[in-house]
C-alpha cells in the first residue's frame, strides 16, 4: 500500500525538479543573453513565471513517465498507482496551466533585454563580418561589412540602425540585414540552442503554446489535449513493462514520449491542417491532435491488458 | 582479463566500429557537393568522418557502457564456482582503468584531432570557391588577351584541379598564344628605399669586420673595379654606419661608375657594363624590381661576373623585402590553414584599418595569405584606402601585396585598388599589428572554435579583444571545450551504474524484437548528452556573464566534482548479489 501512494509522491517530486531545472535554465538563458562580462541581468520571479507555461508540460508528461518505472518494483494491483498518477498528473497539468496563466496576468513582464552591437567590435556571420566604428542607441555609424563571395568583399555605409527589439541590424546603403543572434562571436551565440536540440524544442513548444493558448480561452479542446496527452503518456507502461531488459523498455518508452510530441506538432502543423481542411469542418480540425493521440493512447492501455502478467525483476526467466 | 572485461572490450569496439561505418555512410551522402569539388570527395569523407566520430565520442562511449553491463555483462559472469561471486567492484575495476585510459585518449583526439580534421574539412570549401574565382579569373584573362596572366591563373586552378581536361587544354592554348606575344618590362608603382643598403650580408662574409670589407672596398677601388668597391664600402656601412673613409668610398665608387667611359670597351662588354650600371642605379634609386629584372638578364649573359652575382643577390633580396615571386605562392592554395579572418589592423585619430584574410598558409619558405582585402576608413567615413589582393606574404610583420614572376614582368600580380591611393613611400606594403601566431590566435577566436584546440584557444582569448572581438563567447567555447573530457568519464560512470542496474533479466538473450532495436539506444542517449551540455552551456554562460571567469570555472570544477562524487556513489550503490 505504501508503495502504491509512493508513486504519486514521487511524480510530485520529480515534477517540481524538472520544472525547476527547465524554469531556471530558461531564466538563466534569458537574462544572460548580454553584450558584456558583468552585464548579465539577475534572474527575477516575474522571469520564473513567464517561463512557467512553456516548460511545465514537458516536466509533467516526463515526469510521468518517470513515475511509471517504479512501478514494477510492485507485485500487485498496479493499475491502482497507474490510475492514481493518471489523475495526479492530470490535475497537475490543468491546474498548473491555469493557476501560471492567472499569475501571469497580475505581474508585467520584464521588458525584454534591449539588443544592440558594441562600437568597435567585430561580428561574424558566416563568413561575413560587420563592424561598426561607433554607435549610438540605435544609430551605427561608419559600418563596414565584408561579404563572402562578393567582389570587392568589403562594403561601406556611413550609417545603420539597428532594431532593439528584433536585433536586426539594418545597412540601408548595402542593402544588408544581420541579426544580432545569428552572430557566431557575440555574446548573445552563447545561449543558442544546440541546432541538434531544435526539432525536439520546437516540437515541445508547439504543444505547450497550445496548452497555455487555450487554457486562457478555457476552451474544451484545452481539457481534451491534457486528458489525450496525460493518457497516452500513462498507457507507456506498456513500454515500460514490455521486457525483462529495463533500459530497452526505458529507451521505447522515451522514445515514444519523443513522438508524442513530434506527433502533435505534426498535426498541429500548418501542412497537415491544410489537407485536413479539405475534408473537416475547421472547428473540428482542432480535435484532430487529441484524438489521435487519446486513440493511440487507448491502444497502448488496450496491448497492455492483453499482455501476460509479468514476474518481478528480480527474478531471472528463460528468453524467449 | 575476466570474460566480462573481454566481453566489454569487445563491445566497446563494436560500438564505436558502428560509429565509424554510421559517419562513413552519412559523409557519402552529405558530401556538399556544390560547395565542394568531387575531387576532394574521399578526403573530404574521412576527414568528415574521422570529425564526426570524435565529436559523438561521448554518446558512443555511453552506449557502449550502458549496452555493455546492461546486456552483454551478465548475473552468470559474476559467479565463481557455485556459490562464489565477484563483487560489483571487483567487476569493474578493469573497465573504470581502461576508461581512464579512453579519456585520455579522447582529450588527445580533442585537443588535435578534432580540430585538424575539421580545418581540413572545411578548407576543401575555401579551396574550391578559390578554384571557381581562378577559373574566372582565368577566363576574363583570356578574353582579355593577357595571356601570360591566364597562363598563371589556370596553373593555380590545375594545382586545386589537376584532374579538370577542360583547364589543361584551355591553359595549353593560352601557353600557346603566350609565346607569341610580347612583354612589356614595367616597373611597378612604387618601390621602398631599400637599395643595396637594405640587404643583408652574405653568409662568406659574415665574419669580416667593417674595417676589412672597407679594404677590400679600396683594394677594388685602386683596380678600377667600382661595382665591387661600391658593394664592400655599402657592406661596411652596414656593419658601421660611422666608419670613416666608407661613405666617402662608396661617394667616389659610384662617381666611377656613372663616369666610366664605356667607349673604350668592346662592344659586347659595354652592354653588359651599362646594363650593370642601370641595374645598379635603378637599386639605388629604390627601383630593385627593375634592377632584379635586369640583373637576372645579364646573369645569363654573364653568368660569372662577380658584380652581377653580388647585386642580383642584393636586388632579389630589396625585392622580397617589398615583393614576392609568383611561384612561392604556386602550390600554396591547396595546403591546409586557417580560414576567414578578419581583424582591426589599426584603429587611431586618423584611420581605422580593417584586414580580411581568405586564408593564411604557413610554409617553410614563410607565411602566405590568399584573397586579402584591406579597407581604412575615416572618422568621418571617408574611405581613405581599399585594396585587395589573391595574395600576399607576411615578412616582417608586414603585409606584402606584390607578388613577381621571376622572369617575366607580365606575370606580376598586384593590389586592386577599388578607393584611395596607395602611398608611393611604401608601395603595397602594409604592417601588421599582429604576428604570425597572432593571427592564428585570431582565425581561431573570430568564429572558427571548431579547428582549434585549447591552446590555441586560450592564446586567442588573451589577444582577441584588441582586435575588434567580444570575449565572451571564446571564454564560454573554453568552458565547455573542459567540460568535454570530465564528461567523457562522468557519464561514462554513470553509464556503468545505470546500466548495471537497468541490466537484461533474460537467463539467455532478451527478445530479437528489442536486439534489432538497440541501434535506437545512441540516438536517445545522443539526445540526452546534448541537453546535458546545453543545460551547461547556459548555466556557464550565465555565469560568465554575470560574475566572470574565475567564479565560472569554480561553477564547472566544483559541478563536475559533484557529479564525479555522485558517479561513484552510485557505482558503489550497485551489488552482483
Amino acid at each position: 500500500m505504501k508503495a502504491i501512494v509512493l508513486v504519486p509522491v514521487r511524480f510530485v517530486l520529480v515534477c517540481l525538479i524538472l520544472t525547476a531545472v527547465l524554469a531556471g535554465l530558461s531564466v538563466l538563458s534569458a537574462n544572460g543573453d548580454t553584450n558584456g562580462i558583468g552585464q548579465a541581468s539577475a534572474p527575477q520571479v516575474a522571469g520564473l513565471v513567464i517561463a512557467f507555461p512553456a516548460v511545465f508540460p514537458p516536466a509533467v508528461l516526463g515526469a510521468l513517465l518517470i513515475a511509471l518505472f517504479p512501478i514494477l518494483r510492485i507485485a500487485r494491483f498496479r493499475f491502482i498507482p497507474l490510475f492514481l498518477l493518471f489523475c495526479v498528473s492530470g490535475a497537475t497539468l490543468i491546474a498548473g496551466i491555469y493557476g501560471a496563466g492567472s499569475v501571469e496576468r497580475t505581474i508585467s513582464a520584464p521588458p525584454p533585454l534591449p539588443q544592440t552591437i558594441s562600437a568597435g567590435t567585430i561580428y561574424r556571420f558566416g563568413d561575413d563580418f560587420l563592424y561598426a566604428a561607433l554607435q549610438d542607441g540605435n544609430m551605427l555609424s561608419d559600418v563596414a561589412v565584408y561579404r563572402h563571395g562578393t567582389t570587392p568583399g568589403f562594403g561601406f555605409s556611413p550609417e545603420g540602425t539597428v532594431d532593439p527589439v528584433s536585433g536586426q541590424v539594418s545597412l540601408r546603403d548595402l542593402g544588408e540585414t544581420y541579426r544580432i543572434s545569428d552572430s557566431e562571436t557575440s555574446a548573445a551565440r552563447m545561449f543558442r540552442t544546440d541546432t541538434r536540440l531544435t526539432d525536439l524544442f520546437g516540437d515541445i513548444r508547439v504543444l505547450a503554446t497550445f496548452l497555455s493558448n487555450q487554457s486562457r480561452l478555457k476552451s474544451p479542446i484545452y481539457l481534451a489535449t491534457v486528458v489525450a496527452c496525460i493518457l497516452y503518456v500513462t498507457s507507456l507502461w506498456l513500454f515500460v513493462r514490455l521486457t525483462r531488459w529495463p533500459l530497452f523498455n526505458g529507451v521505447l518508452a522515451f522514445g515514444a514520449l519523443r513522438l508524442l510530441f513530434a506527433g502533435y506538432a505534426f498535426l498541429q502543423g500548418t501542412s497537415f491542417r491544410g489537407m485536413a481542411a479539405t475534408v473537416l469542418k475547421n472547428e473540428y480540425i482542432a480535435f484532430i491532435a487529441p484524438a489521435a493521440i487519446l486513440v493511440v493512447g487507448l491502444l497502448f492501455s488496450l496491448v497492455g491488458l492483453l499482455l501476460p502478467r509479468f514476474e518481478p525483476l528480480n527474478r531471472g526467466v528463460a528468453g524467449e | 582479463m575476466s570474460k566480462a572485461s573481454g566481453r566489454l572490450v569487445l563491445v566497446i569496439f563494436l560500438t564505436y566500429l558502428a560509429g565509424i561505418l554510421y559517419f562513413l555512410f552519412l559523409s557519402f551522402f552529405q558530401f556538399p557537393v556544390r560547395e565542394v569539388m568531387m575531387n576532394y570527395y574521399w578526403d573530404w569523407v574521412i576527414d568528415n568522418t574521422v570529425a564526426q566520430l570524435i565529436s559523438y565520442a561521448i554518446p558512443l562511449q555511453i552506449t557502449a557502457m550502458v549496452i555493455g553491463f546492461s546486456l552483454v555483462i551478465r548475473d552468470m559472469d559474476t559467479r565463481v564456482g557455485r556459490a562464489r561471486t565477484v563483487s560489483f567492484p571487483t567487476l569493474v575495476r578493469l573497465p573504470i582503468v581502461a576508461l581512464l585510459v579512453m579519456t585520455l585518449a579522447y582529450v588527445f583526439a580533442l585537443e588535435w584531432g578534432l580540430p585538424a580534421e575539421t580545418m581540413n574539412r572545411d578548407s576543401y570549401a575555401y579551396d574550391t570557391s578559390l578554384a571557381r574565382e581562378l577559373y574566372a579569373s582565368a577566363q576574363a584573362s583570356l578574353k582579355r588577351q593577357e595571356y601570360s596572366q591566364a597562363v598563371g591563373r589556370l596553373n593555380q586552378y590545375l594545382q586545386l584541379n589537376p584532374q579538370d581536361a577542360k583547364a589543361v587544354d584551355l591553359r595549353a592554348t593560352a601557353i600557346v598564344h603566350a609565346g607569341t606575344s610580347t612583354t612589356a618590362r614595367s616597373e611597378p608603382a612604387a618601390a621602398n628605399a631599400h637599395g643595396i643598403a637594405g640587404t643583408d650580408i652574405p653568409e662568406a662574409l659574415q665574419g669580416l669586420s667593417s674595417s676589412q670589407l672597407l679594404e677590400r672596398s679600396s683594394g677594388y677601388y685602386q683596380k678600377a673595379d667600382y661595382f665591387s668597391a661600391y658593394y664592400y664600402a655599402s657592406l661596411a656601412l652596414r656593419l658601421d654606419p660611422t666608419l670613416a673613409g666608407a661613405t666617402r668610398l662608396q661617394s667616389r665608387s659610384l662617381d666611377g661608375i656613372q663616369q666610366l667611359d664605356v667607349s673604350k670597351m668592346d662592344q659586347k662588354k659595354a652592354e653588359i657594363f651599362r646594363l650593370k650600371r642601370e641595374g645598379f642605379l635603378d637599386l639605388e634609386s629604390d627601383k630593385p624590381i627593375s634592377a632584379y629584372y635586369i640583373y637576372s638578364d645579364l646573369k645569363l649573359q654573364a653568368p660569372d661576373d662577380p658584380d652581377v652575382q653580388r647585386y642580383l643577390a642584393a636586388s632579389a633580396a630589396a625585392v622580397r623585402q617589398i615583393s614576392f615571386f609568383t611561384d612561392e605562392v604556386g602550390g600554396i592554395a591547396s595546403l591546409p590553414g586557417v580560414q576567414q579572418l578578419m581583424f582591426v589592423n589599426d584603429r587611431n585619430d586618423k584611420y581605422t584599418e580593417l584586414v580580411h584574410i581568405g586564408k593564411l598558409i604557413n610554409t617553410a619558405d614563410g607565411t602566405y595569405a590568399l584573397n586579402i582585402e584591406l579597407l581604412r576608413f575615416s572618422p568621418r567615413g571617408d574611405i581613405l584606402l581599399h585594396v585587395a589582393a589573391p595574395y600576399a606574404k607576411i615578412v616582417n610583420q608586414n603585409l606584402i601585396l606584390r607578388a613577381i614572376d621571376r622572369r617575366d614582368p607580365a606575370n606580376n600580380v598586384g593590389p586592386t585598388v577599388y578607393a584611395g591611393k596607395i602611398p608611393a613611400a611604401t608601395g603595397p606594403v602594409f604592417p601588421l599589428r599582429a604576428p604570425v601566431r597572432e593571427l592564428h590566435a585570431i582565425a581561431a577566436g573570430s568564429g572558427n572554435f571548431a579547428s582549434a584546440g585549447l591552446q590555441v584557444l586560450w592564446s586567442s582569448l588573451k589577444v582577441l579583444g584588441s582586435y575588434g572581438y567580444d570575449t565572451e563567447p571564446i571564454y564560454l567555447e573554453l568552458m565547455m571545450r573542459l567540460l568535454l573530457p570530465f564528461s567523457f568519464a562522468v557519464l561514462s560512470l554513470f553509464a556503468i551504474s545505470f546500466g548495471w542496474r537497468l541490466r537484461s533479466r533474460h537467463f539467455t538473450r532478451p527478445p530479437i524484437l528489442a536486439l534489432l532495436l538497440i541501434p535506437l539506444i545512441p540516438f536517445l542517449v545522443n539526445y540526452a548528452f546534448r541537453l546535458y551540455t546545453y543545460g551547461f552551456r547556459i548555466v556557464l554562460g550565465y555565469s560568465l556573464a554575470a560574475a566572470g571567469a574565475g567564479i565560472t570555472l569554480a561553477v564547472l570544477i566544483v559541478s563536475q566534482g559533484a557529479l564525479l562524487v555522485l558517479a561513484l556513489l552510485s557505482l558503489a550503490g550497485q551489488s552482483t548479489d
